[in-house]
């Protein structure tokens, strides 16, 4: 259906944001491909770099610029100025365009900073902490059931780590850092400890320092695994666990049923 | 196609948003009606390559609560009625679970695409809203789907007119925009929403009389008015929705009004990101007008001639 590869070809373009020079003069230019008619390839070719070509990209990038500086106060404030917008556009020219929404272009945005790691002090960990404070914040409006309370741990059930939660460990205080960041001032310098930082849906403002028990706990649940493997010291560790059920970063469930289904 | 049928009239109203919340309380004695996009109260995720959507579990509730017992009107964003692969279901199924909160009164959604592929078939979404040729093809694709979302709610459903700036969009039998309009809302029996600030930009961008066309339209099958301002880049008008209303668009306004005999309502549509710009003030000023054109030509709607008279 020529309409189809039309609108194949006008979204590729705008993808494309500018024009690819040595695809244009190849004799089997990337459109050639497409199912179009005679009169609308030759009505692509002309206004592929026209002005309103050029003007419907710029449109486009503006909404993206626009979500992202009005969603990411953490991590823009973490890029100097001068290098702000490079990162922005860079991240424009390299990842397409996947929603109108807000949070799902924050996401993509800060992990194509992880991705490309710019060599910025803070950057990767206060990129991380954004990330996971979305990634929670959407499981928290979503979630629909309490947390867990456990009275008595069978060594089948199973205790694992909550998808959106996570720990992070920052090198300076926490509070420290992320109120310069908000309010524009002088950043700490790292101090040599490490601040593990737990962000989970359950917790009243999506995040607080972790205690150590609950940094062993979390890590060695990282993947759903039986009480009766794990470590004794940690099968008694009753308050860690709990504070992490109430903070939906763990989860206990029971062993499944033979031949493969859980149990209700 | 389905049968046409005008809405009651209800007036002068406002897009909502939670940022201009407290701007528009300031104009509360001459709101009538709220016009609200479901899409900005919703999260959105990909799973497994479908767009699901999901409400604020507060949002709704707010903007409901704002609205309280004004008239509602649906504005959507996201459905992609013009994507030949298939439009976005999510969209509608938020769009079903707000029906089923509270009936509006009639809704609408953008002309255009937002989704397709690349040539490799990866989804990509366009970012901005993109223009339909004015073809046979589209109409075909496009007529089925108002006719569908017509029937789903039982209620008028409309098509926004959009601002595009690629010249010489393909066209068959020698069809513009206006006669692309006119097929649309004949064959399938939907209303249309004029975004006259779009028409006003595309008039400008590509140079043709904007009173000349809009004497051309369907104008009996306007429903709704949009209202907006923009800016000017690189030499084209830009329908970003960030400014007060300009006043050739105002004159597009006081000439179609007597003329539109089922037009219903009249919004004056702002951007959050403008809101510093216009002010609340600014707001004001605008709904003030366009009441005033309302009220002294909606009585004197012309119904003679075949779509209304020049």
């Amino acid at each position: 259906m020529a309409l189809r590869d039309l609108q194949i070809a006008l979204g590729t373009r705008i993808a494309m944001h500018t024009p690819d020079p040595p695809c244009q003069s190849a004799p089997q230019a990337w459109w050639h491909t497409l199912n179009l008619t005679p009169a609308e390839q030759a009505w692509f070719e002309q206004v592929m770099d026209s002005p309103g070509m050029q003007l419907t990209c710029e449109v486009q990038q503006w909404w993206r610029r626009m979500r992202l500086q009005s969603t990411l106060r953490l991590t823009l404030a973490v890029l100097p100025p001068a290098q702000r917008m490079a990162v922005i556009q860079a991240y424009i020219a390299s990842e397409p365009c996947m929603s109108l929404f807000f949070v799902p272009e924050a996401l993509q945005f800060l992990e194509f900073v992880l991705k490309t790691a710019p060599d910025v002090p803070y950057l990767e960990v206060v990129a991380r902490f954004e990330h996971a404070l979305f990634r929670v914040k959407e499981t928290r409006d979503t979630l629909a059931c309490t947390p867990q309370e456990v009275v008595a741990l069978l060594p089948t059930h199973r205790i694992g780590c909550y998808e959106a939660a996570a720990l992070i460990l920052f090198p300076t205080r926490p509070e420290w850092l992320l109120g310069a960041l908000l309010q524009g001032t002088v950043l700490p310098e790292p101090d040599g400890h490490q601040y593990p930082v737990l962000v989970a849906p359950g917790l009243p403002h999506l995040w607080r320092q972790a205690t150590p028990d609950e940094v062993h706990l979390f890590t060695v649940c990282q993947a759903a695994t039986p009480v009766e493997h794990l470590p004794a010291a940690l099968v008694n560790m009753s308050e860690p666990l709990h504070t992490l059920l109430a903070a939906r970063a763990l989860y206990v469930e029971p062993a499944p049923k033979c031949g493969g289904r859980d149990a209700e | 196609m389905v049968a046409f049928r005008p809405p009651p009239k209800l007036g002068i109203g406002v897009s909502y948003h939670p940022v201009l919340r407290e701007a528009l309380d300031a104009s509360h004695d001459l709101i009538d009606f709220v016009e609200i996009s479901p899409d900005i109260l919703c999260y959105e995720r990909v799973i497994a390559g479908q767009r699901q959507l999901d409400y604020h579990p507060t949002m709704l509730d707010e903007a409901l609560r704002w609205i309280a017992s004004r008239p509602m009107v649906v504005h959507g964003l996201g459905l992609s009625i013009g994507t030949v692969e298939g439009w976005n279901d999510g969209y509608l199924r938020i769009l079903d679970r707000l029906y089923a909160r509270q009936a509006f009164v009639w809704h609408s959604e953008h002309l255009g695409f937002l989704l397709t592929t690349s040539p490799a078939g990866q989804p990509l979404h366009a970012g901005v809203q993109l223009p339909l040729p004015f073809t046979e093809e589209a109409l075909d694709v496009v007529v089925p789907r108002a006719v569908a979302v017509s029937e789903r709610y039982s209620r008028p459903f409309l098509l926004e007119n959009t601002t595009y700036y690629l010249p010489g969009l393909p066209a068959d039998h020698d069809r513009d925009e206006i006669a692309f309009l006119n097929d649309l809302t004949t064959r399938s029996g939907c209303g249309l929403l004029l975004d006259l600030y779009n028409f006003h930009c595309n008039a400008v961008n590509f140079g043709f009389d904007a009173l000349a066309a809009l004497a051309r339209l369907r104008l009996d099958r306007v429903v709704e008015i949009h209202l907006a301002g923009g800016v000017s880049r690189n030499g084209f008008l830009m329908d970003v929705h960030s400014n007060v209303v300009p006043d050739a668009v105002w004159t597009l306004l006081e000439w179609v009004v007597p003329r539109a005999p089922h037009l219903a309502g009249i919004i004056y549509e702002l951007l959050e990101p403008a809101l510093p710009i216009v002010g609340a003030a600014g707001i004001r000023q605008q709904l003030e007008r366009a009441r005033s054109i309302w009220e002294q030509t909606s009585a004197m709607a012309h119904t003679g001639g075949a779509y209304g008279t020049a």
